[in-house]
């Protein structure tokens, strides 16, 4: 009796761990658009990333006078990420700025908590850090934002968590939340803003996903819940398409956010998509072996 | 190999470093003083336009066929489009001493250009202007 109920643990037990396996590639890159996503680079992986926004298809800014937005660039952003293990991953990169600050020097830390599996666990986890620091000229006004009184006055933090979900082969579904602090602020406005983002994929065919992404920052003049200051904020909206060629991840999008980073577009995005103010964008990733 | 863990280690020490640094809950002064703003009761019509007619909208830059991107000649339209984005403010307030990025450029290209930078009392009047959600 004793050793058929243990053959039958046993049994069991190999079936679970035998059914259980890594469900990879949620998604195919670790941005979806402007959102950073649960994925991380394997172990000694380099990705190089070139990432453009244009200026506003529409509305006043855009049309024919700047061939749709073609002849402006709101932001332009140059970045490198590593993978030191599966699991943890450090980029570092440089982006023209979209909003307030310009000159950015980004830096990153990925990490993954926990990854899907096909049996017993049901997604995804990583956590994601960002220290943006603005090189921009000192600006004589005191009540510039580039007045810098002090260094840290050139920082911005962001930090999000992300749970994603991929269900069958063709549809990933992320969520997250986060937190984004600057030290200074135009007066009125909140230092730390938190958000919640959501972000998703769908396979169409073997190299081709539509990608989206929504970001709803939740306090402060960014957030639509809340009103005040003498500047209409609008949550980062962005949808496109994602084509993976074997090595290259090739993004094209439209969103309304300018700037590329998050330490950037969610406490300075002010363009509307229903006042045309939305863009055509592109962010080419290329993976190196080290 | 080695090289790249090394300098790997040392971008996340730096990154490290930089986190523990200071997180600050700084505001900036109001961008103009109230009592002054109230007295000058800035419009776009009584004393902005004829800033920007002069130190903007002339021949070759925010005018059409100008370069400058934006025709600001008139209050409604690029004028007003840079001011809600608050590009207007970047360019002019916030960068205002960036040879290159600040508004007026230094060292225009165009013989109308008459200044390369905006003078106190006009700078007092654009920030009056913008405190006040820029009035027409």
């Amino acid at each position: 009796m004793k050793k058929s109920l243990l053959t039958i643990i046993s049994v069991t037990w190999l079936g679970i761990v035998l059914a259980q396996a890594p469900v990879y590639q949620t998604f195919k890159d670790r941005w979806v658009i402007n959102t950073p996503s649960v994925e991380t680079l394997p172990k000694r992986k380099l990705d190089f990333r070139v990432a453009h926004r244009f200026g506003d298809i529409a509305g006043k800014s855009g049309g024919w006078t700047t061939f749709y937005g073609f002849e402006n660039a709101a932001d332009v952003s140059f970045a490198f990420e590593y993978g030191l293990n599966n699991r943890l991953t450090i980029g570092f990169g440089r982006s023209k700025g979209a909003g307030q600050l310009g000159q950015l020097l980004t830096g990153s830390l990925k990490y993954s908590i926990l990854q899907q599996q096909t049996e017993g666990t049901p997604l995804s986890l990583a956590v994601v850090g960002f220290e943006t620091i603005s090189a921009s000229k000192k600006s004589s006004d005191p009540s510039s934002l580039n007045y810098f009184e002090k260094f840290s006055h050139r920082v911005v933090y962001h930090a999000a968590l992300l749970a994603a979900k991929k269900f069958g082969n063709r549809l990933s579904v992320q969520l997250s939340g986060g937190y984004t602090h600057r030290n200074v602020v135009p007066a009125g406005e909140a230092n730390g803003i938190v958000h919640a983002a959501l972000a998703t994929r769908i396979q169409v065919t073997k190299t081709l996903g539509i990608i989206g992404d929504f970001t709803l920052p939740l306090n402060g003049h960014q957030s639509p819940f809340e009103s005040g200051g003498n500047r209409s904020y609008y949550p980062p909206l962005g949808i496109g398409f994602e084509f993976e060629t074997g090595g290259h991840v090739f993004q094209v999008n439209f969103t309304n956010s300018k700037g590329i980073m998050p330490t950037d577009y969610i406490p300075y995005t002010v363009s509307n998509w229903l006042d045309g103010q939305y863009r055509f964008g592109f962010t080419i990733s290329r993976i190196f072996n080290l | 190999m080695k090289k790249i863990i090394l300098l790997a280690c040392c971008l996340i020490a730096l990154q490290a470093a930089l986190y523990l640094s200071s997180c600050d809950f700084d505001e900036l002064p109001p961008l103009a003083d109230a009592a002054l703003c109230d007295s000058l009761s800035v419009t776009y019509n009584n004393s902005v336009k004829k800033i920007i007619d002069e130190s903007c909208a002339y021949s070759g830059c925010h005018v059409s066929g100008g370069t400058g991107f934006g025709i600001y000649t008139d209050y409604d339209g690029d004028l007003l489009d840079a001011l809600n984005t608050g590009t207007f403010q970047k360019w002019v307030i916030d960068q205002k001493d960036d040879p290159v990025q600040g508004m007026p450029p230094n060292q225009s290209a165009y013989p109308e250009s008459l200044k390369d930078d905006l003078t106190e009392e006009e700078l007092q009047i654009i920030k009056c202007w913008l405190r006040d959600a820029y009035p027409e």
